[in-house]
């Protein structure tokens, strides 16, 4: 063999090595900087900015697609829940009009896919959407970035005196949120807790100015959120909530009301937070058999009592079932810096097999008491044991059974 | 260069699978249950004769109550899972005697079959009766159902 054909040979298996590996390293290079990278990557994706017509209603969705989230409809077609409900947030942001609308969106931690995708819309457009890359944070970073995003962006917060009066709503969709600082079970698909929800409510009412409530509404659609611990949590941050104190199946409490979120002014709060929940209720009758309960809570007629209905599912804690309670929850607590100040919800035992059952099975649940400012929507499942309960009491109780019993 | 190569086209390949191994493998299976339980109820939604419909509802609440059995008879199960696979057998053990009306449940009326078997896979898809256990214990009895029984 000649020296030119040697060189010639070797040129070319070099280039065609060269061709082969070199995007071979770049797919590894870039694989490696998102596998060690703690960074978010944003990507900014505008709309036309809107400067003009007032902004009045905000509206937070937090949908968290953690674990197992696939249901079928009718025709046993395959629908994912966090997908189904971030395609609502996304057309309630283009139809509303007057409002603010930012999705926080969670989902699962996986390689070279985002950790979750934060959007701001304003008056019906898309202002800014931005894709989190974070693969080994925990839920206080995402949290973390959330409560920054929204002070970066929401026009409350830049622009603080542009109205003397918003009305704000906060919305969470995801599995049943565990009681507790840490999640009953392991593994990444249970990791947000009514702890972590309060935290952010307190997070975005301190941007709000602390104006009563926060919220006009809280909207909880995941299973059992209807309890004592988890309503207790959010009741200071909330006027009014929407809770269910039962499973509730995952194609969730529909928000489709807010498209005409102007309605409220002239329905006023209460009526408008009944239309949503009732709405709600005949969808999900509609399209399911097993038990639907939706309850709302009017904040101001709670509070007095919840920590005596919490006392029903705490034996041994202090309470007085006989009647209100005195230890109040203290509605300056949805604010910065006030984790744990309602201590009456604090201290619950969080592990073992949790069973819920209705606080009205409670020989010492008073309903004369108990049920006051909770209106409950429900229609019990067409087949299984609880076929014939013709009512529920708007609050769910749980018990730990200790696996070593 | 073959073993170059070879040692590229591997490691091509092991960062192509990545994001499939790095899922969440406990949701992905319990995809698996939702989606063979759709099709048990689209089968049954598409059966005219009662009770071919109620034999196959049957067969698939034995076959679930028989993979929780064997799972619950394993020595290495904890303690914690051992009672949290009860609570879940007692679910499906109800709704077979349900459907055939025993130990104190009105049977399933066979109008109404159709809307069982939609009743069986909400029910399953709504509430996560699998959380309270580990995963590899909750591994096990899915791949027994739709694997192996």
């Amino acid at each position: 063999m000649t020296v030119e054909k040697k060189r010639f040979l070797f040129s070319c298996t070099r280039s065609k090595l060269f061709v082969f590996a070199a995007p071979t390293a770049a797919v590894i290079l870039f694989s490696f900087l998102f596998l060690f990278s703690c960074e978010t990557q944003s990507a900014l994706k505008t709309g036309t900015p809107s400067t003009q017509g007032r902004t009045r209603y905000s509206i937070i969705y937090v949908i968290n697609g953690e674990g197992s989230n696939l249901y079928h409809d009718e025709e046993g077609r395959p629908l994912f829940a966090d997908v189904q409900m971030l395609k609502q947030a996304k057309e309630i942001a283009r139809e509303a009009s007057e409002t603010e609308v930012f999705i926080f969106y969670l989902k699962p931690v996986r390689l070279h896919q985002p950790r979750g995708k934060l959007y701001y819309y304003r008056n019906r457009l898309s202002k800014k959407s931005v894709k989190r890359y974070t693969l080994h944070s925990g839920i206080s970073e995402e949290i973390s970035s959330w409560l920054e995003f929204y002070k970066k962006h929401s026009l409350r917060f830049q622009e603080p005196g542009v109205n003397s009066r918003w009305r704000s709503f906060f919305f969470y969709f995801g599995h049943e949120l565990q009681e507790g600082k840490s999640p009953v079970s392991q593994g990444p698909a249970y990791l947000f807790t009514a702890d972590n929800l309060a935290h952010v409510l307190r997070g975005l009412n301190a941007d709000f100015g602390g104006d009563g409530y926060g919220f006009d509404l809280v909207i909880v659609s995941a299973c059992n959120s209807g309890t004592p611990g988890i309503i207790g949590r959010i009741i200071p941050c909330a006027r009014y909530i929407i809770a269910s104190p039962e499973p509730l199946h995952l194609s969730h409490i529909s928000t489709e009301p807010f498209k005409n979120v102007g309605e409220i002014e002239k329905k006023g709060t209460f009526q408008f937070v009944m239309g949503a929940a009732r709405y709600a209720f005949e969808r999900l009758t509609h399209m399911t058999n097993t038990a639907v309960t939706v309850a709302v809570y009017d904040s101001a007629r709670v509070i007095p009592y919840i920590a005596t209905v919490e006392a029903l599912c705490m034996p041994g804690k202090r309470g007085n079932p006989g009647g209100m309670s005195s230890e109040k929850i203290d509605r300056s607590a949805c604010g910065p810096g006030e984790e744990g100040k309602n201590s009456t919800v604090a201290e619950k035992k969080t592990s073992g097999i949790p069973e819920y059952y209705d606080c009205a099975e409670n020989p010492e649940f008073r309903e004369d008491v108990m049920d006051k400012g909770v209106t409950v929507f429900y229609r019990p499942p067409l087949f299984g044991r609880g076929k014939g309960k013709t009512e529920h009491s708007g609050w769910e109780c749980i018990r730990f059974t200790d696996a070593s019993n | 260069m073959y073993k170059v190569k070879i040692l590229c086209i591997i490691l091509l390949l092991f960062v192509a699978v990545q994001p499939l191994m790095a899922m969440d493998n406990s949701s992905r299976l319990e995809d698996q249950f939702k989606e063979y339980m759709n099709e048990i109820r689209m089968k049954v939604n598409k059966i005219d004769d009662p009770v071919e419909k109620r034999a196959m509802l049957n067969m698939t609440l034995q076959k679930i109550i028989r993979a929780l059995d064997t799972v619950s008879t394993l020595e290495s199960l904890s303690e914690k899972d051992q009672k949290a696979i009860a609570v879940i057998r007692s679910g499906f053990q109800d709704k077979y005697n349900e459907l055939n009306g025993l130990n104190g449940f009105e049977k399933v009326a066979d109008t109404d079959l159709n809307s069982f078997a939609d009743y069986m896979l909400q029910d399953l898809e709504q509430a996560r009766r699998m959380v309270s256990m580990s995963i590899a214990a909750f591994i096990i009895i899915i791949l027994l159902i739709i694997l192996i029984l």
